[in-house]
Formats: structure tokens, C-alpha cells, sequence
């Protein structure tokens, strides 16, 4: 037996520790809440079990479709990862090997696999999938179970060639995004942007899947395109290039737009002075636009065809107004201006009525762009050198800062142009923290920030597709 | 420097006291197993009974239930393990698992002996909370 004279800190030890415990133990209860609810911004991660797929085909071992099965299920581990709604289980915790397993729970399937063994882990969410080819036809099967109560959730069988890929694991991302939170994820969408290249420095504009996959040129003209934005509907880019004229034997910023399904291209503006800074109206037939032709930029209304030009600011006392942003309503106008000294954001009615000063914080506020439900404005903000992104109620309340990355050798990075994600969860943006200016993208929070162009370019204004 | 000089002075004081660090250690290591022990007594009878539990009461309790059988298998889900490589594959299980505890579920006709290698291994794989879970009226 314990003698006196230790028994009474062996006592308090005691206490002191079972206390702890039971506070341990009510918190772990009262942090297991059902799953995934939008708009939170801290949402707690569920704990998923993303198993590999399986190949249905004659013969399993067929390495180039061993390799497309991890492609597949690489694609959907990424676009899961990002949605920042997940996390994933180790596959060397797995209790049963899920290629050895099939794709239906025990009694359902001889061979299923056993919820028990998934339950253990703590797993909230399962997916299990395979695929096999049917003459030329990809057939993807998957489902997705709610392990604790021992439901499935989701099951479809995809299909579409092999080269699609990417919009095949994209589209059951979102659809499991759906099922989720009832709002579909973003991984279909996809990002415009300018890359400066070769010896000229010429920028051209591409467009690429969110996650910064197949790109493509949407201009070559060999010369400077920048400003790039996409119509409502995703189907047209509105850009600025400087166009030769021979009239004037000189270059102009000149306004086109380019047709995703005609493939046509056409000139919308070609005022003196730049036409830029191109914003569609909810509609995707009208367009916000800054010309120049009377000295200062001003902000102009037009058709997509280039008819029925007119000027919705002017002035005042030659002040420039530029980079118009509509809401998602399409009833107000956020901009940048300099009618204050330095250039601050100001938003005001489409008509150009009721202009209000918006930001008063740092010297140089600009590309300002709206979140999807219009509660925010995210904007580039200059101060102490350099420039971050900053996040604004659209009454001009509760600023907050959402970028701080800086170079590797400890300097100041500029962090700019942001614009927000289809579901209003991530902003893209362009970073030279790596020297070069690569595309990145971060939470509304300013939490998890992603790289996503990993290349030896120089990116600029980079815009995130509205639809889809 | 005058803080390290300072330091140098200190330590020549002559320690009077007991050194209780060793003590504290060895009974922090008894108390952990002996505190779970007491409250998982309950829990352990309730997660005999997966029925009522899965009516959707407590759904969120979450159980890691580690069998150890009379013959000495070790039963995880439905799976088995083996007692080599045993801490390996907690440490995995337990680094994206939310709830942290263990309850042990450990036939009575096995040897205490294994029983202490078992814990042994749980321990060595980090985790602090084990419960022994008695169920006097069944054997698995």
C-alpha cells in the first residue's frame, strides 16, 4: 500500500487529471456535429476514405489503364483536397484492401466491403469506385456511402471517352459537392488570364481548367492582350490588344471580344486612347468599359456589338475612373478612382448616380471584384511598398487583410488581381513571392493558399469563370 | 551574457528537496490507464449494444473498439492484426482520427501478460486514453 506521506500529491495528480479527461470527453462530443454546412468559415473537415478505383477490364493488370485509374483518381483527390471540406484517411490505415473488395457494401456484395472495418477508422464519408471500357466508351461507376449511418449517398455510373477525363472526375466532384452542401463545387469553371512570353514581351491571353490544367490560347497576336473577362455564360472573352492601325500608323488599345462557340473574334471599341478594363453586365450583352478618347479614363456603358456607346462617369475635375466591376445583381458599380488624390475604391449606381467612397485605409486601392452573393469586395490594396489582397463589406465595414505571403529572401511580395471563385469560396490571384508572377489562389478567409500555375511565366489578371 | 552569468550563480545553490520528477512520471503512467478505466465502464457496456446506439441517440460516440480474442487474435472492425506492427498501424489510423481513445475489449481467459503487451503497443503508438472495457456476462 501507498504510504501516507506520497498518497496525498498522488490524490491531487488524480483530480487534476480526471477533470482534464471528462473536459476532453464532452469536447469530443460536442464537436462531432453532422457534417459540411456552406457559408461557415471555419467548416470542421470530414474524414473521407477516397479509395482507389478499381479496373473492371479483362485484364486488370493493363498498365495504361492501371495509370488512367490513377489519373482519374488523382484529378478527384485534388479537386476534394481544395474544396478544403476534407480530409483524407492514410491509405495505409485502411483495415481491408479496397481493390480486393467490391464496390457494394457486405450484404449486398458477397465480396463487399464491411462498414464496420470503415466506421473503426472514424470515417464519415467512403467512395468507392471502378471503371472498365465498353468498346470505346469509358464507363465510370461510383458511389459514395455515409459510413456512420451506413448509407449510400450517391451512386452514378459516368461515361465519356477516355481523353474526358478531366471533365469526368470534375463533374463527379461536383456532383459529391452537391450532394454535400446542396451547392455545386467549381471544379468545371475555369481561369482567363495574360502570359508575358518571349523576347518581345508580348502577353497573350489563355484559358485553363481551374486547377491550372490544359492551357489554351485564346489570342495570338503577337502583340500586348490584356484585361481578359468572361461573359455571364462562359461562352465569350472580353479583352483589350493593342491593335495596329495604319491610319495612324500607330497602335491602339482596342477592345474584342472572342466567341467560344463561333470562334469568331470581333472589335467592340476602338475609341483614341485605350479601350480596356472590359466588364460584362448580368445580361452578357452589355459591357462596362474605361475609354480615354477624351483625355481622362471614364467609364462607358456598350453593346457587345459595339453600338450604343455611353459614358456613365465623367470627371469629376479630370479624374480617372476606371476598372469597373458590376454586382451580381447588376444594379451597382464597384471602381477604382483617384478623385480623392490617391486612387481608392467608389461604388456607385449603374447610371452613375450615388457615388460613394468605399475604402479610406493605405495609397493605392484598385481591381476591385465582387463575391457571387455581393456581400464582399475583394480588392489589390498598396501600402508599405508592396500590394495584398483585402477583403471589404460592400457597406464599408469590417476590412481585413487576407494575403501576407513574402519572398523568399524575406522581402515583400505583391499580391494583386484578385478575382472570386463561381461558389464564392476561394479568390485567384497572381503572386511574385517565386519571382516570377504565378497564379495562386486562397480562402475568403484568407486561409489555405494554393499555387496553381507552376511554370517559369509571368501571369497577370487572372479571372475566374462565372458560370458553370 | 549577464543572464547566463546569472544562471552559473543559481546553480550552485544546494538542492535540499527531493527530485519528484521520476515519481510524477511513474505515476502519470499508472493514472492514465486507472482514470479511463473508471468511466469507460459504462461506455464499454453501451457499445455492446450497437442497435441502440445506432438508433441515432449518440451517433457521434465513434467508437475504436480493439478486440483481443481467447486465442490471442487481435480484432480491429472486422479485421485482424497482428500484435507485430500493431503500434505502426495506430499511429496511421489514430493521425486523421477525431476521437483519440481506445477501448480495449480483452477476453478474460487471456493471459495478463498479453493483455500488457497489447497496451503496451497502444501507447507506443501515442494514445493516451484507453478504456477497459468489462463486460462480465459475455466472453467473444
Amino acid at each position: 500500500m501507498i504510504k501516507n506521506g506520497i498518497i496525498k500529491p498522488f490524490l491531487t495528480l488524480f483530480l487534476v487529471a480526471s477533470s482534464l479527461f471528462l473536459f476532453l470527453g464532452s469536447y469530443s462530443n460536442a464537436v462531432d456535429q453532422p457534417f459540411i454546412t456552406v457559408g461557415q468559415a471555419k467548416t470542421k473537415k470530414s474524414l473521407i476514405g477516397l479509395t482507389p478505383f478499381i479496373y473492371f477490364g479483362a485484364d486488370p493488370q493493363n498498365k495504361k489503364m492501371i495509370d488512367f485509374g490513377q489519373e482519374l483518381f488523382a484529378i478527384i483527390y485534388n479537386d476534394l483536397l481544395v474544396s478544403n471540406y476534407f480530409s483524407f484517411i492514410d491509405p495505409a490505415a485502411y483495415l481491408e484492401n479496397p481493390l480486393k473488395k467490391g464496390l457494394r457494401p457486405l450484404p449486398t456484395d458477397n465480396n463487399g466491403f464491411d462498414f464496420k472495418n470503415w466506421q473503426t477508422l472514424g470515417a464519415d464519408l467512403l467512395v468507392r469506385g471502378g471503371f472498365k471500357m465498353v468498346k470505346e466508351t469509358l464507363e465510370f461507376e461510383v458511389y459514395v456511402y455515409h459510413v456512420k449511418q451506413t448509407r449510400q449517398i450517391l451512386g452514378k455510373i459516368y461515361t465519356g471517352k477516355m481523353e474526358s477525363v478531366r471533365e469526368l472526375a470534375h463533374t463527379f466532384s461536383n456532383d459529391l459537392i452537391k450532394e454535400l452542401t446542396g451547392k455545386s463545387g467549381f471544379f468545371l469553371s475555369k481561369i482567363v488570364a495574360t502570359r508575358r512570353e518571349g523576347i518581345k514581351n508580348h502577353k497573350e491571353i489563355y484559358v485553363m481548367d481551374w486547377d491550372g490544367a490544359r492551357i489554351k490560347p485564346i489570342t495570338q497576336h503577337k502583340s500586348i492582350s490584356i484585361s481578359p473577362s468572361w461573359s455571364p455564360q462562359g461562352d465569350k472573352i472580353a479583352y483589350t490588344s493593342f491593335a495596329y492601325h495604319k491610319n495612324i500608323n500607330s497602335r491602339n488599345a482596342d477592345l474584342f471580344i472572342f466567341d467560344f462557340l463561333t470562334g469568331k473574334r470581333w472589335l467592340v471599341s476602338y475609341q483614341k486612347g485605350i479601350n480596356s478594363g472590359a466588364n460584362f453586365l448580368p445580361n452578357g450583352k452589355e459591357l462596362l468599359i474605361t475609354i480615354s478618347k477624351n483625355g481622362n479614363p471614364d467609364i462607358y456603358r456598350v453593346n457587345s456589338d459595339g453600338t450604343n456607346l455611353r459614358p456613365i462617369t465623367n470627371g469629376p475635375n479630370k479624374a480617372m475612373n476606371v476598372e469597373p466591376a458590376i454586382s451580381p445583381d447588376g444594379q451597382t458599380i464597384a471602381f477604382s478612382s483617384d478623385r480623392s488624390g490617391e486612387p481608392m475604391i467608389y461604388t456607385m449606381n449603374l447610371d452613375g448616380s450615388m457615388v460613394k467612397r468605399l475604402t479610406f485605409a493605405g495609397h493605392y486601392n484598385s481591381s476591385p471584384c465582387w463575391s457571387p452573393d455581393g456581400k464582399y469586395i475583394v480588392f489589390s490594396g498598396y501600402e508599405k511598398n508592396h500590394f495584398d489582397l483585402f477583403r471589404i463589406n460592400v457597406d464599408g465595414s469590417g476590412l481585413k487583410r487576407l494575403t501576407t505571403a513574402r519572398r523568399t529572401n524575406g522581402k515583400l511580395a505583391d499580391n494583386r488581381d484578385p478575382s472570386f471563385s463561381p461558389d464564392g469560396s476561394q479568390i485567384v490571384f497572381t503572386s511574385n513571392r517565386h519571382e516570377n508572377s504565378q497564379i495562386f489562389f486562397i480562402d475568403i478567409e484568407g486561409d489555405n493558399e494554393r499555387r496553381m500555375t507552376n511554370d517559369n511565366y509571368n501571369w497577370e489578371q487572372p479571372k475566374w469563370s462565372v458560370g458553370r | 551574457m549577464a543572464l547566463i552569468s546569472s544562471g552559473g550563480r543559481r546553480s550552485r545553490v544546494v538542492l535540499s528537496e527531493i527530485n519528484v520528477t521520476p515519481f510524477v512520471d511513474v505515476m502519470m503512467v499508472l493514472l492514465v490507464i486507472f482514470m479511463v478505466t473508471a468511466p469507460m465502464m459504462q461506455q464499454g457496456l453501451e457499445i455492446d449494444l450497437p442497435k441502440t446506439a445506432h438508433s441515432g441517440v449518440k451517433a457521434s460516440e465513434d467508437p475504436f473498439v480493439l478486440v483481443v480474442r481467447r486465442d490471442k487474435e487481435i480484432m480491429v472492425g472486422s479485421t485482424q492484426l497482428p500484435l507485430h506492427g500493431l503500434q505502426k498501424k495506430l499511429k496511421v489510423i489514430f493521425s486523421t482520427r477525431k476521437n483519440k481513445q481506445v477501448y480495449l475489449k480483452a477476453d478474460k481467459k487471456v493471459d495478463y501478460g498479453f493483455v500488457a503487451e497489447v497496451m503496451g503497443e497502444i501507447r507506443a503508438a501515442g494514445i493516451y486514453q484507453i478504456g477497459l472495457v468489462t463486460n462480465p456476462k459475455s466472453s467473444l
